[in-house]
């Protein structure tokens, strides 16, 4: 398991807080995703889960024990960068053997096996490799390291969706087999929901959510509710409502929890109000609508992203 | 015993990472090494008295000193200059190996990626030099202190890559490193020139300068110069602790031209006051103040120009050129009082003249140089040749027209004092020019050698004895300052304040030897 207490970084150099007091649970045989806009700290937080940045505050316990400068701890590691290094002239052979050299549980075979089920020839220069080729040469050397852990930054991002499919089988084998557990970071949310099965969301540097998917999926509703009398006068606050609007009799608004439990009370508002309840609809929201309004609700929205959104 | 095998097992992945490197070496040391080294010597040893295998010895160790300086600050780079690139960073940090691994491992790669094709290059030397009929050349000599070379530049350079953000702010350190206290300390002397004996001071600040230049390792250990060797030690122990520490603490985040922040104006600032304290020094030392406007123009010239410029490199950006313009001012003005500081109370307050010896007698000799048109075969001693501006040679032959000697301490401390506090002492570049126009004008001109004498316990001048100059059996060692004097005047002022002392005037006999016959000398 993987444990992220309190963490934070601060970035003197550019004058920027990376990461503030983030406190995840990754749980053990999960595929978590980590969810964040461009500059949010997603990939700040992989490498200090690698053992690759050294914290300001705050703990990283993989399986009870620290990563940075832990050799034990880091053999369980494997770590996919967004841009990962090549040397010049690197061809497959070479990085099997570079890794090799750098892990003593590499599987020189396995990774063999793995370029081959994705169509990668060994011999043929890394430089002139596609991106997603290059993705697949790194998922390969990755789960070739025999580590129980994957962090993988962007991994999947830019993916074709044949290939996605692939890699997402792979992983799955992965786990499976080997017990292994993955944390990846992306900015595309429709790409995460396919494949994780807990998101975590970060903005700013801070945790918004973090959250199993099917659990996120149902938890914020947008609300269409007809009154039988002006709706004007009725007040919802007791629902705590999000982007409410009211026109007439009809009022629509966000909010969060159970359909049914805002539904009841709903009814004892109108009761309350002498106003009779014609109609109530739930829609779901998409993950993506959840994320807006969560980010939104809490504040951690500045004016010019509201604008765009 | 897991950290050793992991440290070995970085070795030979550093090895096998850099076969390019160890190829380039294999060759460069291996083939043209030897090469270069006996087609030196067959093109010097008509000119040589000594024996070819003698002349093969110097050659290849000379070569190998040179060799072993380039890798010094080549393998480094090359093993280490990951750290300064972010993908490579997260790469090699990203492996179960620890950064004191990674140090260990590579510093044993770096060592095996010099030392292996080196031995390798004295065998083929050998065997070159069998083929080619030179027998008794040495497989050995010369090569642990070209080892030693490399190891001392690695610690330097090592140091240098891990203090700084880049290859480039890398070299600028290391070049800092090594000239900094030469400049400092003989910058200091220039400054000072008139206040302090420089030729004193010059040889005690050559000594600690070399100290601290690990460079220079790579000409005094190669010519068997081992006085330095133990400070070469410490401080390469004490760069390789160092740069253990700099490279375990530092960020790997970090893309700025020095890897901690705080340290980027230290190194900017250093640059910009030793270079500046060139300038301004020895600008002094050949004006001697007589032109101080364009002394301190130049000197501000400099500082401004090395701040932009030094503002962009290290923050890679040319829009930072003024950035912190605030502490340009504030280092101005602490430099105009380092300067100041130097010439008008530091060396007021240190000894006018420093030597490392007793004084137990002054031996002074006024040379005079005379043109000749008659060449003086056969004695390369007295006849110099000076080639004037049109080409036209002028032989002077050199008369030592007085030598005598001063023993009580009064007198010599007194004569000491005198010849460098009161006598005429024009800038260098007027010195210089009155000597050329002495020759061009075929007039003589004088200059005074002061030899101060630490003679042998037991020994004395009050007897008749034989003394060669410099002769080990009678002195344990000497000094000699030597102030050139192109004023006749100065040196009649020199007797006539000097009247009342006692002299001891030296005789020469025929055979070249002196002896001192101790008759009062009147001029």
């Amino acid at each position: 398991m993987i444990e992220i207490k309190n963490l934070s970084k601060y970035f003197s150099e550019s004058k920027v807080q990376s990461l503030d007091d983030v406190s995840i649970d990754i749980p053990d045989r999960s595929i978590v995703g980590l969810i964040g806009t461009n500059g949010a700290g997603k990939s700040t937080l992989l490498r200090i889960a690698a053992g690759i940045y050294r914290q300001d505050s705050g703990s990283v316990l993989v399986d009870g024990e620290t990563v940075y400068e832990n050799n034990s701890v880091k053999a369980n590691i494997s770590y996919i960068s967004d841009d990962q290094f090549y040397q010049p002239g690197m061809t497959l052979k070479r990085l099997a053997s570079t890794y090799s050299s750098l892990r003593e549980r590499f599987s020189v075979k396995k990774f063999y096996q793995l370029a081959e089920r994705f169509g990668l020839k060994t011999d043929v220069r890394m430089s002139g490799f596609s991106k997603g080729m290059r993705r697949q040469s790194d998922i390969a050397a990755a789960l070739s390291c025999g580590a129980k852990y994957l962090l993988c930054d962007e991994t999947f991002d830019g993916l074709d969706p044949l290939t996605r499919e692939k890699a997402k089988r792979i992983f799955i084998e992965e786990i499976m087999d080997n017990d292994a557990t993955i944390l990846m970071s992306s900015h595309n949310l429709r790409e995460m929901e396919d494949i994780c099965d807990r998101i975590v969301l970060i903005h700013k540097g801070k945790l918004v959510i973090s959250a199993d998917v099917d659990g996120l999926r149902g938890s914020v509703n947008k609300y269409q509710v007809l009154f039988d009398g002006d709706s004007s006068g009725v007040s919802l606050e007791s629902l705590n409502p999000f982007r409410l609007t009211s026109s007439g009799r009809m009022m629509t608004f966000i909010a969060d929890g159970d359909p049914s439990e805002v539904e009841k009370m709903l009814k004892v508002i109108a009761a309350s109000e002498s106003c009779g309840l014609s109609y109530v609809e739930a829609v779901p929201l998409t993950l993506e609508e959840v994320f807006t309004y969560k980010l939104e609700s809490s504040g951690l929205m500045d004016d010019n992203e509201k604008e765009a959104e | 015993m897991e950290y050793a095998r992991k440290c070995i097992r970085t070795a030979y992945f550093g090895v096998k990472n850099n076969f390019v490197l160890l190829g380039l070496f294999v060759l460069g040391l291996d083939i043209i090494a030897p090469l270069l080294a006996i087609l030196q010597v067959f093109n010097e040893k008509v000119h040589s008295a000594e024996s070819i295998p003698d002349m093969m010895n110097q050659s290849i160790t000379f070569i190998s000193g040179f060799s072993a300086l380039l890798a010094g600050i080549i393998i480094p780079l090359m093993l280490f200059g990951f750290v300064y690139s972010r993908r490579q960073s997260d790469f090699y940090n990203s492996m179960p190996i620890k950064r004191g691994q990674y140090f260990i491992g590579y510093s044993i790669s770096g060592l095996f990626i010099f030392t292996v094709p080196y031995i390798i290059t004295r065998i083929i030397f050998v065997l070159f030099c069998s083929v080619a009929g030179v027998q008794n050349v040495s497989l050995f000599s010369g090569m642990w202190q070209a080892i030693l070379v490399y190891i001392i530049v690695y610690a330097s350079m090592t140091f240098a890559i891990m203090f700084s953000g880049s290859g480039l702010s890398a070299i600028l350190t290391l070049a800092l490193m090594n000239v900094f206290t030469f400049v400092l300390l003989f910058g200091a002397i220039n400054l000072g020139w008139r206040a302090l004996d420089s030729s004193a001071y010059d040889s005690l600040a050559f000594s600690v300068s070399y100290s601290f230049m690990p460079l220079s390792s790579a000409y005094f250990l190669t010519v068997n110069d081992f006085a330095y060797l133990p400070a070469y030690l410490i401080l390469t122990a004490a760069e390789l602790v160092l740069a253990f520490v700099m490279y375990r603490y530092r960020k790997g985040e970090t893309t700025l031209a020095v890897a901690f922040p705080k340290t980027r104006y230290i190194l900017q600032y250093m640059i910009m006051f030793v270079t500046a304290f060139i300038a301004t020094c020895k600008s002094f030392y050949y004006d001697n103040f007589q032109n101080i406007w364009s002394n301190i123009i130049l000197s501000a010239i400099i500082i401004v120009v090395l701040f932009v410029v030094l503002n962009m490199l290290l923050e890679k950006d040319f829009r930072a050129a003024f950035h912190k313009i605030r502490y340009l001012f504030i280092f101005a003005a602490g430099y105009v009082v380092v300067v100041a500081g130097i010439y008008f109370v530091v060396n007021n307050c240190l000894p006018y003249y420093i030597t490392p010896i007793q004084t137990d007698a002054v031996r002074v000799e006024i040379i005079r140089s005379v043109y000749s048109e008659d060449v003086i075969a056969g004695d390369a001693r007295k006849h110099e040749e000076w080639t004037d501006e049109n080409g036209d040679e002028c032989r002077y032959v050199r008369d030592r027209m007085e030598t005598f000697y001063i023993t009580d301490p009064e007198q010599v401390r007194y004569v000491r004092d005198y010849v460098y506090k009161y006598m005429n002492r024009p800038s260098v570049t007027d010195e210089w020019q009155d000597l050329q126009n002495c020759v061009e004008e075929h007039k003589p001109y004088y200059y005074m050698h002061i030899v101060l004498l630490d003679l042998k316990d037991g020994i004395t001048l009050d007897k008749d004895m034989s003394m060669a100059y410099r002769e080990s059996s009678v002195m344990d060692s000497y000094y000699c300052s030597i102030n050139y004097i192109t004023d006749t005047q100065d040196i009649r002022y020199f007797h006539d304040v000097c009247r009342d002392f006692t002299w001891r005037n030296e005789v020469f006999n025929e055979d070249g030897s002196s002896r001192i016959v101790f008759d009062e000398f009147e001029y």
